[in-house]
């Protein structure tokens, strides 16, 4: 049964997506002044009553926004090590990012990170979460969501 | 606040049509990530990987720290995905011989394998001591889920609470008696050392966790060695005494043997020439010297070090999963095109609640310099390691990030020396709002001159 129903909901996902095209929406997270080279800042966005966190980062004037855990233990990557090729090292067992990618740099993470369009516009932070459908109640956004590990190491 | 998090190779449509057949020998952390990373180079052959673990690899560095461990609750891939990226598993099988000449594996039943390239992640096996009795039931190594999940059914079985005598006081054998001493009777640490992890560690952090272990009703039985096991008086194939070099004996319901790996590289020992210790040399894009088209990564590989290209074997999770990752995509891209392997090595463990970091390498120290405090009842210190007045590494507790910070100024090149460290004129910084700002001229960042 479960078969089944997962199947309809893709078909009725790709139903919606046909009709309405990827939705894209846009999300006010700072202000460009909020952060200076070299600097990280968590903010916060919501998605059809669902917060999201998002780590913004500054490096040689660009910006950038990923996950804001990080996909190994989910320790908290603002409080992590920025370099200026945008390696992000994480504080607790040195899994590394690259920022302006998500990708991964050095073990022990698995799972990227994931990795959304910046805009600037009147000095003010956007990003774009990308939708890949969306159904009565549920949003459902273009990635994985990682297995979550409980407790801190 | 959701955390999304995605698949290196979800964006990939990847095929297995081609022609190429790539086999990688061990499920571990080096052989998944290789796997994956061969993937993502847009390798479109077959990928094989054959696992001794009748499961798909899973977080390994969990079995010595969560007594409830499944397969299922500490995997590293969901299953559907492997599907997706085409790696073909096969599990509970080991390979028996190397044909080198041939390119051909042969596995435990006979059956013959071609591969165009070959991944040696065998990983380590662990020892028993070679003495009598240590085949007694309830006498447990500590590397497999099998192990971990005999350990847990073994201390549900025993009438009343549990005895533990664990065998060796490095890593495994500390994080045992951590993940033990809540649920048993006792737990002794029987060891030759002076202190536990004093050959990584050093006596003076050795000394904080021994403090630490004790306040967690750990005992020590330091400087002595283990003669032999004996059975239960009333049960003659289960251990029920450890015998010690003094001859005194300890009562023991449940042992666990934390006696170090030997790298798992019989299969080869025909075809490959074998180092001292039983590992493979490769180089630093981690091919086995001297042939063509095999790679090792992992605990199997004596590799040269990051900055002085000395020959070094780290039996690290980080160092593991990582050469796997390179070693993947060296497999598939041209060899103009390869990676080396030159991370600084970096692990952790979980002791009673506290977290230690430890970054660099210090094979050999003559120097360790503690800053901090280890004597109070919440230690938080860093202690580095150093030789001929280099600092190599660093160990640190209560301290993040300073392990992590430390590791990127070894990876950029920079040096401290033991002199800056003692005199406190220079000191790693670690308040991170700063560490983002002054991490931009590499030669001001970390180190903050104090007056």
């Amino acid at each position: 049964m479960s078969g089944f129903w997962s199947k309809g909901q893709t078909a009725l996902r790709s139903f919606v997506n046909s009709a309405f095209g990827q939705q894209t929406t846009r999300h006010l997270v700072g202000n460009a002044d909020d952060l200076k080279d070299g600097q990280m800042k968590e903010a916060t966005f919501t998605v059809a009553d669902r917060p999201f966190k998002v780590l913004l980062s500054r490096i040689q004037g660009q910006y950038y926004a990923t996950s804001h855990l990080c996909s190994h233990y989910k320790a908290r990557l603002v409080t992590g090590t920025l370099t200026s090729e945008g390696r992000l090292t994480c504080p607790w067992h040195a899994a590394c990012f690259n920022v302006k990618t998500g990708d991964i740099e050095e073990a022990p993470a698995i799972p990227t990170l994931q990795k959304y369009n910046v805009i600037i516009e009147d000095d003010k932070i956007y990003i774009l979460a990308e939708l890949a459908g969306i159904m009565p109640n549920t949003i459902l956004l273009k990635f994985r969501i990682g297995e979550s590990y409980k407790g801190s190491m | 606040l959701e955390n999304p998090t995605k698949a290196a190779c979800d964006h990939l449509k990847v095929s297995d049509s081609g022609a190429e057949h790539f086999v990688i020998i061990g499920g571990g952390a080096a052989g998944a990530l290789a796997a994956e990373s061969i993937r993502q180079a847009g390798f479109s052959g077959k990928v094989t990987v054959v696992s001794k673990e009748p499961y798909l690899p899973i977080d390994r560095i969990k079995l010595s720290k969560f007594l409830t461990s499944q397969a299922d609750s500490i995997r590293l891939y969901q299953p559907d995905y492997l599907e997706k990226i085409k790696v073909n598993y096969m599990l509970g099988r080991t390979a028996s011989q190397l044909n080198k000449n041939n390119n051909e594996i042969t596995l435990d039943d006979g059956e013959t394998i071609k591969y165009d390239k070959l991944l040696i992640a065998t990983g380590g096996e662990p020892r028993r001591l070679p003495i009598p009795g240590s085949n007694l039931k309830n006498v447990f190594v500590l590397r497999a889920l099998e192990d971990t999940q005999g350990i847990a059914r073994a201390m549900e079985k025993v009438d009343g609470r549990p005895r533990v005598v664990i065998i060796g006081a490095s890593f495994i054998g500390i994080e045992a008696a951590a993940m033990l001493s809540k649920s048993a009777a006792s737990v002794t640490v029987v060891a030759i050392e002076t202190v536990p992890l004093e050959r990584v560690l050093g006596t003076e952090v050795g000394k904080v966790i021994m403090r630490l272990a004790q306040k967690n009703k750990v005992d020590f039985r330091l400087e002595s060695s283990t003669k032999a096991f004996l059975s239960k008086d009333d049960d003659s194939e289960s251990v029920g005494k450890v015998v010690l070099l003094d001859e005194t004996s300890l009562e023991a319901d449940i042992v666990v043997m934390g006696v170090g790996v030997r790298p798992a590289t019989d299969f080869v020992k025909d075809t490959l020439p074998i180092e001292a210790d039983g590992s493979l040399k490769v180089d630093s894009k981690l091919k086995v010297i001297g042939t063509a088209n095999i790679f090792a990564a992992g605990d199997v590989a004596s590799y040269p070090h990051y900055s002085t290209a000395e020959s070094i074997r780290v039996e690290h999770w980080d160092v593991a999963q990582q050469q796997g990752r390179i070693a993947g995509h060296n497999m598939v891209v041209p060899d103009a095109s390869n990676t080396d392997y030159k991370s600084v090595p970096f692990f952790f463990t979980l002791l009673w609640g506290k977290s230690v970091r430890y970054a660099g390498y210090a094979g050999l120290y003559d120097e360790v310099i503690i800053k901090g405090d280890v004597e109070g009842d919440t230690p938080t210190f860093a202690a580095y390691y150093a030789k001929g007045g280099k600092v190599l590494a660093v160990a640190t507790m209560g301290m993040d990030p300073l392990a992590v910070h430390f590791s990127e100024l070894l990876r950029v090149g920079m040096t401290l020396t033991s002199e800056e460290i003692r005199s406190g004129k220079v000191q790693m910084h670690f308040d991170f709002n700063n560490i983002c700002l002054v991490s931009f001229g590499y030669r001001s960042i970390t180190l903050k001159t104090l007056d």
